[in-house]
């Protein structure tokens, strides 16, 4: 119940939030006035914003045992982002606090929401249930833009509309948290609660969860990120850059779909196996780009292949989290493992970007395809043993 | 899991909320259906908010054809009533001597037989923003989809060729921000290349990067050779394109948003200020490579400025406050080398001028 409640919001709330980012350059070019490179920088705020604010989070929640009240102020902080994109006119640096305001408040809700789906599974359906809600949470990004164009062509292109229907669509994910989600029971028995300075201490001395966490950081370290797959894709195919929207549309479409089975495989075969199978998925992604065949058919191919890339490893890597962390440090640690991943794409982009510049976009790919099948058979004892630690 | 109090008073609290939303957005939405229905009327001869006629009146075809038989300009409009529709006005008259199109357009170039209309998603295509081919009815020949967010187009001299730019987001490097450019070839209304597909060259060597970026074409009178940005991280370069070589060459440095003056002998661009976010226009002759700031022009320009004639421009300001309506306006500059003279505004509440002489 609470994991279906918690996809529920986190779909009303990513219609509302995709509604916003799908209008939000025409909205502040066109209808605001702004020019083009102005937008450049608020935009450029949409990606730092979001991961100091989860650690913070994770600290406070764990400190607070309130996952849904944490969660709600995040997304409270969403919602009024919208109001201030309103009221800011064309002034860049009030435009810049709404979009960061909209970062923080996801950053925010992030890590009490995974640590509440983790505290409402059974251990052994942990795979099913983040499963489950990464699906609900994908169709909501799929709905937002067709809500927003859906909009624009009832009011004959108003984006006040698509602006003040998103904050109602946001108010009403806040309120379904709010009504039907349920903080876990605190042990009756009066133990006094453990330090919780102490708790954040054992997190580091916690192994399973060091080890898992450089695997997210060195796993991240080879996964080139989306927008560069498609950039690659286009040059090694020659695909008209008009239909690179669909590959936007089309790789969340397969996520969604496979999330579900995949963590409900996870949770069967082993969170780890499914880890790693999902990165050889990977692999074979880059392997389609250096032997291309044809646009639609490498197209499909990479399509098919990062939506079960991110099924098996963006729902996949909280459950694990979930299993080697006690309840005490369990928002705090899922945010680490969360930002080791972020760390590590970071670093996998600006490398891929260099070898790419310096040499040709095979030497990039092969690179990297290289520096994967290395990353996972290193890694794959590690993995093995904390198969055996979280079984 | 049975709740330990009652859940009933939360759970009425929330079907009050879900009705309330529900209801408020229809409400809403419906309003602001019926406004835009009203404001998209043509407005009578006596209404002050748009006393320009609609093309489709007889007072508007008449004065339309007057207008075309003069040198004329077509923009823009951000006027309330007729926000975003494409104008046609006479270049000694634009904000008076008037007709307004029911052709909605972000940004626009027009010729003496055709125009280029880009539109951002507006929900009637679906998610697509796009390109419009129009005729001198403002007849759409033909849509083609773009695959972000419109920002510069031009029409090559002869016709036969447009250029489209549009802004990705989503779609980040370390750059800034991401842009397409897409030729369109106007003889058979498809598009014909994405510039990032052609390949460049500098100072004679292959050069590739993965953050380049194209935007801002401007085409010489051959319409198959061109100059445009091109941009990536930090670095904003001259080149010099050719269509069927499919081939671009660098020629400059710091130079943004060209535009070929009509005789060719100057280009106005944009000049990044060091260490700032802001440009100032500045003056180069291909031929020789003289460059020169224009003088009277002191604050910080973001267009790709129109030729009004052989040593005049055109170019949008936004205002740092209030709405579009009030806040951006068409200017007009002198370019040559030592004049300094103080730029005055061309037409009020309007962007993407198009200058045409017959």
């Amino acid at each position: 119940m609470n994991v279906w409640m918690l996809g529920l919001t986190s779909l009303v709330t990513d219609i509302s939030s995709e509604m916003v980012t799908s209008i939000l350059p025409a909205y502040l070019i066109f209808a605001r006035g702004i020019s083009p490179s102005t937008f450049g920088v608020v935009d450029g705020l949409y990606q730092g914003g979001a991961s100091v604010a989860r650690l913070l989070s994770g600290l406070v929640t764990d400190r607070l045992r309130r996952y849904k009240e944490v969660a709600a102020v995040g997304y409270f902080a969403s919602a009024l982002s919208r109001v201030g994109l309103l009221l800011a006119g064309a002034a860049p640096a009030w435009l810049a606090a709404a979009v960061l305001l909209d970062r923080v408040g996801k950053g925010v809700r992030t890590a009490p929401r995974d640590a509440l789906i983790s505290l409402s599974a059974p251990r052994g359906g942990l795979g099913t249930a983040f499963g489950v809600h990464r699906t609900l949470d994908t169709i909501g990004a799929t709905l937002g833009p067709l809500a927003a164009f859906g909009i624009l062509w009832f009011t004959q292109r108003d984006y006040e509309s698509v602006l003040v229907v998103s904050v109602v669509v946001a108010l009403f994910g806040l309120a379904i948290l709010l009504t039907f989600v349920t903080n876990p029971a605190r042990p009756s028995t009066a133990a006094p609660p453990p330090s919780d300075t102490a708790a954040q201490m054992r997190l580091l001395e916690n192994r399973p969860f060091r080890a898992l966490a450089a695997c997210a950081c060195v796993l991240g370290a080879v996964t080139v990120s989306d927008s560069l797959i498609y950039l690659a894709l286009q040059r090694q195919t020659g695909l008209q850059p008009v239909y690179f929207p669909l590959l936007y549309v089309a790789t969340p479409a397969v996520y969604a779909i496979a999330a579900g089975p995949v963590g409900l495989l996870a949770d069967r075969i082993g969170r780890q196996w499914v880890l790693a199978g999902g990165h050889m998925a990977l692999a074979l992604l880059y392997a389609l780009l250096l032997l291309p065949s044809g646009a639609w058919l490498t197209g499909a191919g990479v399509i098919a292949l990062l939506g079960v890339y991110y099924a098996a490893t963006d729902g996949v890597l909280p459950a694990l989290g979930s299993v080697t962390l006690p309840v005490a440090s369990r928002a705090t640690g899922l945010s680490v493992l969360g930002t080791a991943q972020d760390m590590g794409r970071l670093l996998a982009s600006l490398g891929f970007g260099w070898l790419w510049s310096r040499g040709s976009v095979d030497g990039a790919v092969a690179a990297y395809l290289a520096a994967l099948l290395v990353a996972v058979l290193l890694l794959l004892p590690t993995l093995r043993r904390l198969g055996f630690h979280t079984e | 899991m049975p709740p330990r109090r009652s859940p009933r008073p939360a759970l009425v609290a929330f079907v009050l909320v879900t009705v309330v939303c529900v209801a408020g957005s229809v409400a809403f939405l419906v309003s602001r259906r019926q406004q835009a229905v009203a404001r998209a009327t043509p407005a009578t001869s006596t209404s002050t908010a748009s006393p320009s006629p609609r093309v489709d009146s007889v007072d508007g075809h008449r004065l339309l054809a007057a207008i075309r038989a003069q040198p004329h300009v077509y923009y823009r409009s951000v006027r309330p009533g007729e926000f975003g529709h494409v104008v046609v006005a006479a270049l000694d008259a634009p904000d008076d001597r008037r007709v307004v199109s029911n052709l909605v357009c972000d940004r626009l170039d027009f010729g003496r037989q055709r125009g280029i209309c880009l539109v951002a998603n507006d929900g009637v295509a679906g998610p697509a923003a796009r390109a419009m081919i129009v005729d001198l009815e403002f007849n759409v020949l033909a849509a083609l989809p773009l695959a972000g967010t419109p920002i510069r187009t031009r029409l090559s001299p002869d016709e036969q060729v447009a250029a489209a730019t549009v802004f990705v987001t989503g779609e980040h490097y370390d750059a800034d921000f991401t842009t397409r450019t897409t030729l369109i070839d106007l003889r058979t209304l498809t598009s014909v290349a994405d510039l990032e597909q052609f390949t460049a060259e500098r100072d004679g060597r292959p050069f590739s990067r993965i953050d380049f970026n194209y935007w801002g074409v401007t085409f010489r009178s051959n319409s198959q050779r061109f100059f445009a940005t091109l941009g990536y991280t930090g670095t904003r370069l001259l080149v010099e394109g050719s269509a069927e070589a499919r081939a671009l060459r660098v020629i400059r440095d710091n130079v943004e948003c060209p535009s070929l003056s009509p005789d060719e002998r100057l280009i106005v661009f944009k000049s990044r200020v060091p260490d700032s976010r802001e440009w100032r226009l500045h003056v180069l002759e291909p031929e020789g490579g003289a460059e020169w700031a224009v003088a009277g022009e002191t604050r910080n320009i973001d267009d790709q400025v129109e030729w009004l004639d052989a040593g005049q421009v055109l170019y949008q300001v936004l205002e740092e406050r209030g709405l579009p309506e009030d806040a951006l306006n068409v200017w007009k500059s002198p370019v040559a080398q030592g004049v300094s003279q103080p730029p005055v505004r061309f037409i009020r509440a309007a962007s993407s001028p198009a200058v045409v002489r017959p």
